[in-house]
């Protein structure tokens, strides 16, 4: 926890104030204890250790935080000693108790106040950053507005940073590419809201298929891309075959997709990899619609 | 000679289906259509009776607006293609859909070209075995041609591989460079693309031309082909007349006077109302010539003087220095880097 060793020092220096109260002072007796004065000061005393334990806990460490603790702390001793005065009566030619009550109230609440419009200042620099950052998420939106996947831009910053990793330790780096079949003409056919949701479909498909430390996201209209960190050529084969299973699975027959993918090669600019990938697709729909003509 | 009843841009003369899928992308990018049409001088309830129409300078305008919004999605015009080619309801794309083959669906596009206004003008050739369908523009875009071609390019290839299948042979031409990171071109407009190209055109082998459509459908067509008729609104843009005939009459010296006089208003008046829609004489001949002299000699090869005879340039000289006000470049630099 934060700021313990404060709240040691202030229960210790209250302890210490106490003993030399008793130590100067006498007890009364019941009758001479005014119980509405102390019930009033008894819960002015209880807040305002309320104030510096909840101070202490939500503030991290610095110089505004010292400032606001001590000065609440010595408050609080303040209002400890008004308590104990009602137990305890000094003798009339010791002043020290009635300065420790009186003169130390005024310093701990210019602290406290210092301290709060230094806060205040801190708490505005801190609503700008945010405001930016703010800004920054609305304008450069990362995430794809329909299947809540990422974006293409997060991937390929994604890709950059990935690429420069794997080729420093050699390890293999691939991507798999999906599309789904005759999207343009099930888009026309069932409305662009049906569209919206096979695409959803394969989105969820893909984030069950995949491992924790892959990347997929919505590359255009009906094509995704995912990202396979340290996946070697053979492995990313079972990664498409299974990925095209999934999809295939939860779009129930009502469409289906083809996937293609490649091992990025040392060296190789995302651009060169992507013309790869959607050279390969091309050739795989070709040979399909082939096929399908054969038959 | 025709009685000068024409349009312009701030007239209502485009199909609404086209900016109701502009904005129903929007949307889908987290934009509300209200906010987007904002400062059109259009509002929703415009758009929503059956056959709205809408200026063409409200839709520039939106989606010079859209592209500001969503300056970070490189690929919002070719998707807004696709959404376009796909969507349902517009006649323009039921012709295509049901014509018995690509001749038929050109020659019924022809045919409604001047009544239905999409700010793109088609120009069909066939040269050496290939079919060119090159695209214009039919109004000043500035700075939204780009755009707007990509919207077509991209909803016409959808169509052209629906209709012909995967196999299909189709090649694209742009006249804009390739971009730094080149990542959507590829899915929207297929393998082969060529960048920095004399003319903006989708390529196909001419066998293409009569091979069977999959969804022809006779009855259909003949029933898009009378429903279009129906939507056919007479006068058309100005501007999108000028330039037809100018790029059919490419060997006549076309001058304020004549032109006016040939479509039957003084010459004060054409000024006025090219003015009106920001355009101006002079430069709507340059243009229109400009882009045929770049086409003319990629697709013939042909020499500065074959091009001056044809394009009634008093000689070679000034047409070089034409060529050089319209590229930048003298003609044998453009050849060598063609």
């Amino acid at each position: 926890m934060k700021n313990v060793s404060s709240l040691c020092l202030a229960l210790v220096v209250s302890t210490v104030l106490t003993s030399l109260a008793l130590f100067i002072g006498e007890l009364k007796s019941m009758h001479d204890v005014d119980w509405v004065d102390l019930i009033g000061e008894a819960t002015a005393s209880m807040m305002a250790a309320i104030w510096l334990i909840l101070l202490a806990l939500c503030r991290p460490r610095g110089r505004v935080t010292t400032m606001l603790l001590f000065g609440s702390a010595t408050y609080w001793l303040t209002t400890w000693l008004d308590v104990l005065d009602e137990f305890i009566a000094y003798p009339p030619q010791s002043h020290l108790f009635t300065w420790l009550e009186s003169l130390p109230a005024p310093i701990s609440m210019t602290l406290l106040t210092w301290g709060l419009v230094i806060w205040y200042r801190e708490q505005q620099a801190v609503n700008r950053q945010l405001k930016q950052r703010e800004h920054f998420h609305r304008e450069h939106s990362l995430i794809d507005p329909v299947t809540q996947l990422y974006s293409l831009q997060y991937l390929l910053i994604q890709l950059n940073r990935e690429a420069v990793l794997h080729d420093k330790r050699n390890q293999p780096l691939s991507l798999v590419m999906v599309d789904i079949n005759g999207f343009a003409q099930y888009n026309r056919e069932h409305g662009a809201h049906k569209g919206d949701q096979a695409l959803n479909e394969v989105a969820s498909a893909l984030e069950v298929a995949l491992r924790e430390t892959d990347l997929a996201c919505r590359y255009t209209s009906d094509r995704f891309v995912v990202l396979l960190p340290d996946t070697p050529p053979h492995e990313v084969d079972v990664f498409s075959k299974l990925i095209q299973d999934c999809s295939n699975a939860a779009l129930k027959g009502a469409l289906t997709v083809t996937t293609v993918q490649a091992t990025r090669t040392e060296g190789e600019s995302e651009q060169a990899l992507f013309e790869r990938l959607n050279q390969r697709l091309a050739g795989a729909k070709r040979a399909s619609s082939a096929a399908l003509e054969a038959v | 000679m025709i009685p000068g009843n024409f349009a312009y841009l701030h007239d209502k003369r485009m199909p609404a289906h086209f900016l109701i899928t502009i904005l129903e992308l929007a949307e889908h990018h987290q934009i509300k259509p209200h906010q987007l049409i904002r400062g059109s001088q259009l509002f929703l309830e415009d758009l929503a009776y059956p056959g709205a129409q809408v200026a063409p300078a409200s839709v520039l305008f939106i989606l010079k607006k859209l592209k500001r919004e969503l300056a970070e999605q490189p690929q919002l015009a070719l998707e807004l293609g696709q959404r376009i080619a796909t969507g349902h309801g517009h006649v323009l794309f039921d012709l295509w859909r049901y014509a018995p083959n690509l001749s038929g669906a050109l020659t019924a596009w022809a045919s409604v070209q001047k009544g239905i206004e999409t700010l793109v003008q088609f120009n069909v050739e066939r040269h050496q075995g290939k079919l060119y369908i090159r695209l214009t523009e039919s109004a000043s875009l500035s700075t939204q041609q780009r755009m707007l071609f990509e919207i077509v390019l991209s909803a016409c290839r959808l169509l052209l591989k629906e209709q012909l299948g995967a196999q299909t042979w189709v090649k694209i031409e742009l006249p804009w460079s390739q971009p730094g990171q080149d990542l959507h071109y590829p899915v929207y407009l297929g393998e082969h693309v060529r960048f920095d190209a004399p003319r903006c055109a989708i390529i196909l082998s001419e066998e293409a031309l009569y091979q069977p459509f999959k969804e022809a459908s006779t009855l259909r067509f003949a029933q898009a082909k009378h429903t279009a008729k129906h939507l056919l609104h007479p006068p058309q843009l100005l501007q999108a007349h000028l330039r037809r005939i100018f790029r059919k009459n490419l060997g006549q010296a076309w001058s304020l006077e004549y032109t006016a006089s040939y479509l039957g208003m003084s010459p004060a008046t054409l000024k006025r109302r090219l003015k009106q829609d920001g355009t101006n004489f002079k430069l709507l001949v340059d243009e229109v010539r400009g882009q045929e002299a770049l086409h003319l000699m990629d697709l013939n090869q042909w020499n500065n003087s074959q091009l001056a005879n044809t394009m009634a340039f008093a000689d070679v000289h000034s047409f070089r220095r034409a060529f050089k006000r319209w590229t930048g470049a003298v003609p044998s630099a453009f050849r060598c880097g063609s």
